[in-house]
């Protein structure tokens, strides 16, 4: 039984397309709208981000109703960082409730990045004990204090994972306790070392992980060198080869290039086994993901 | 042991208007350590406040009193007949043990108390518990997560680990980079594929502020009352 | 020290008050403060030349000392430059006067701002 569209097609084996969608930083619902009309049958769903890099933005629930207005799927993303155990199983409940299943659990980034590094942060729980709880609240249709739930929520669990973070050969075993402890699918951080990734994927096919949960590669149109030297240097957990960066350098016109260059990416990925989908991060540049999905002969 | 430093002596001066008597509490114990309230620093405070105040006509007197430990009663009676402010440098704990014993007194914070930690080089301390109050260190290789990512994760390094860094600051080590190195110079990398579930946090500081009770060294009397009522 | 009393034993240093430590490192901050409690309006701390350091350290601690000391002066309410650690040899009389004809200097001109 599949509860959301995005899990119908990976339990079919169909190549999955998610993307990223930043709500607002003021009460502007119709910007959500505007990217969602804009992006409506580019992905099987979108990512709403919690938050993120810590800087207060509309909630992930709420954009993410907005876009299951607009008649997209969306992927609630939720972080250890802002919530309690109490508030994460009210926020489930209520987003099942509202008709978001996906679910992405996180730890979130620390609120030193962010424009109130003055806050406290929760982490009562992480992604991994957050996962564990969700689980439970659906499998055993009980709370994690143990209170039976009548009617329990019926996410699909989501995860993300950092091939490109140290130490290196612990990601893998990282990945292995978010399935263990209930991730049906996983958002990578984007690849651009395709080599590092490709490393990554056979210690998960070693460990057959890849049997157990959907490996969703994370992917980035970069616009310009710049920008790649941004996410190198500012990015935590982000590995850009330098051989991209020259490339963008090099490029006449780097726009185009950073499109090449993405979906020479998504190519290469599509045939690494145990890869079920791509999710596209266009910050920014959302207009750029219509075309994208359809040069790479992805579009859903 | 407890690491405190320095409040800003602007801070200080303005914190201290319009006391009359002052006496600056020091204490041999732990911020004596970390030199930021030992007998020395509280001498050169009480020199810096004194010159303050006869430069700018506060009419301060000022006295310097170190105690062994400043957070035990026994410690210090050494402040009796003391009036007025006491700016004290030993920690929070001390400073208010102290304004307990005396509740006449005004006790002012001179320092900030930060952690629990340990020195790691000259004048570089380094927390390294945060008292939760249920120890874990038997499953992370005796190093602290909850005290030392920046994230209190309790199930390895979360996607910011780089090079052995936090992504909080380059100055920070990834705790968890830290626990992975020593459980495989340990060979017991096994403990990390297992799920640390959900913390009880009410031993912690979410239980409420903590009493902590050891029966054995209560007095006959009270241990019987204490194990009746158990 | 030596340099110190040749130095002094010319005219015209009635104003300066020489205090004889066996280190510059040696002397901790309190006491500087206390020298200004006492009247003092500038205060010179005297050390080896650094190649010369008997104790290894000192000048190093007598150093950070002196820094310190700077902005603790100026957070108390005096102009900067009233604490200075000059390094001398034994030979070096005319360095010292150098060093108190500065330190007059820096009173001097900031004594008027001071009020």
């Amino acid at each position: 039984m599949s509860v959301s569209m995005l899990q119908e097609m990976l339990d079919a084996g169909r190549f999955a397309v998610t993307a990223e969608i930043g709500p607002p930083k003021s009460c502007e619902p119709e910007q959500v709208r505007k990217l969602a009309r804009m992006l409506k049958g580019s992905a099987h769903a979108f990512n709403l981000t919690d938050n993120q890099a810590a800087n207060v933005r509309m909630s992930s629930l709420a954009s993410s109703v907005l876009c299951l207005q607009e008649g997209l799927e969306p992927v609630m993303q939720m972080t250890c960082r802002d919530r309690n155990r109490i508030a994460m199983q009210s926020d489930l409940l209520g987003a099942c409730a509202l008709g978001v299943h996906n679910v992405l659990c996180i730890s979130g980034d620390h609120q030193v990045f962010g424009n109130h590094p003055q806050a406290k942060n929760v982490y009562d729980v992480d992604p991994i004990q957050q996962l564990m709880i969700f689980r439970r609240m659906r499998d055993e249709g009980m709370n994690w204090g143990g209170e039976p739930l009548p009617q329990p929520p019926q996410p699909f669990l989501g995860a993300a994972a950092n091939p490109f973070a140290d130490p290196f050969e612990f990601r893998v075993a990282r990945l292995a306790k978010k399935v263990s402890a209930g991730a049906q699918f996983v958002q990578t951080q984007c690849v651009l070392d395709v080599e590092r990734f490709q490393r990554f994927m056979g210690y998960v096919r070693e460990r057959g992980l890849d049997e157990e949960v959907h490996v969703i590669a994370g992917v980035i149109p970069l616009r310009s060198h710049k920008a790649a030297l941004f996410m190198k240097n500012k990015v935590a957990g982000m590995c850009v080869p330098d051989h991209i960066v020259d490339r963008l350098r090099r490029a006449s016109d780097p726009k185009e290039e950073g499109i090449k260059l993405c979906l020479e990416t998504i190519d290469s990925l599509k045939s690494i086994p145990g890869v079920h989908g791509v999710h596209i991060t266009a910050i920014a540049w959302e207009e750029i993901v219509p075309r994208l999905v359809q040069e790479a002969g992805i579009r859903p | 042991m407890i690491i405190a430093e320095r409040k800003p002596l602007t801070e200080v001066l303005e914190m201290l208007d319009g006391s009359g008597e002052i006496t600056v509490l020091g204490c041999r114990s732990c911020t004596a350590i970390c030199l930021a309230g030992g007998e020395k620093e509280a001498k050169e405070m009480s020199e810096a406040l004194s010159l303050h105040s006869e430069l700018k006509g506060k009419g301060w007197s000022v006295r310097p009193i170190t105690v062994e430990r400043a957070c035990e009663k026994e410690f210090i009676l050494p402040l009796q007949g003391v009036k007025g402010t006491v700016l004290s440098l030993a920690c929070g704990v001390g400073a208010q043990v102290v304004q307990e014993m005396f509740p006449m007194l005004q006790v002012l914070p001179g320092v900030n108390t930060s952690n629990m930690g340990a020195p790691e080089g000259i004048g570089v301390f380094v927390e390294k518990c945060a008292g939760c109050g249920d120890c874990i260190l038997h499953l992370t290789a005796g190093i602290c997560p909850i005290a030392r990512c920046a994230k209190s994760l309790l199930n390895g390094p979360c996607g910011g680990s780089q090079n052995g860094k936090c992504e909080v600051s380059p100055d920070t080590a990834c705790a968890w980079d830290q626990i992975v190195r020593s459980l495989t110079t340990q060979g017991r990398l096994d403990l990390l594929e297992r799920n640390i579930p959900p913390k009880d946090w009410r031993p912690s500081r979410s239980g409420g502020p903590r009493r902590t009770v050891n029966v054995e060294a209560m007095p006959g009397d009270s241990q019987k009352a204490w194990r009746d009522t158990e | 020290m030596p340099a110190a009393l040749k130095a002094m034993e010319v005219e015209d240093m009635d104003d300066v008050v020489l205090r004889e430590v066996p280190c510059a490192g040696s002397v901790e901050r309190w006491e500087v403060l206390h020298a200004f409690r006492q009247g003092a309006e500038g205060v010179l701390l005297v050390g080896c030349l650094l190649e010369n350091c008997a104790h290894h350290y000192g000048n190093e601690i007598a150093g950070r000392r002196a820094e310190t000391l700077e902005r603790t002066l100026v957070d108390l309410g005096l102009s900067p430059g009233k604490v200075v650690l000059v390094h001398l040899a034994e030979h070096q009389p005319h360095r010292f006067r150098q060093a108190v004809e500065a330190m007059r200097a820096t009173v001097r001109s900031t004594s008027e701002e001071e009020k």
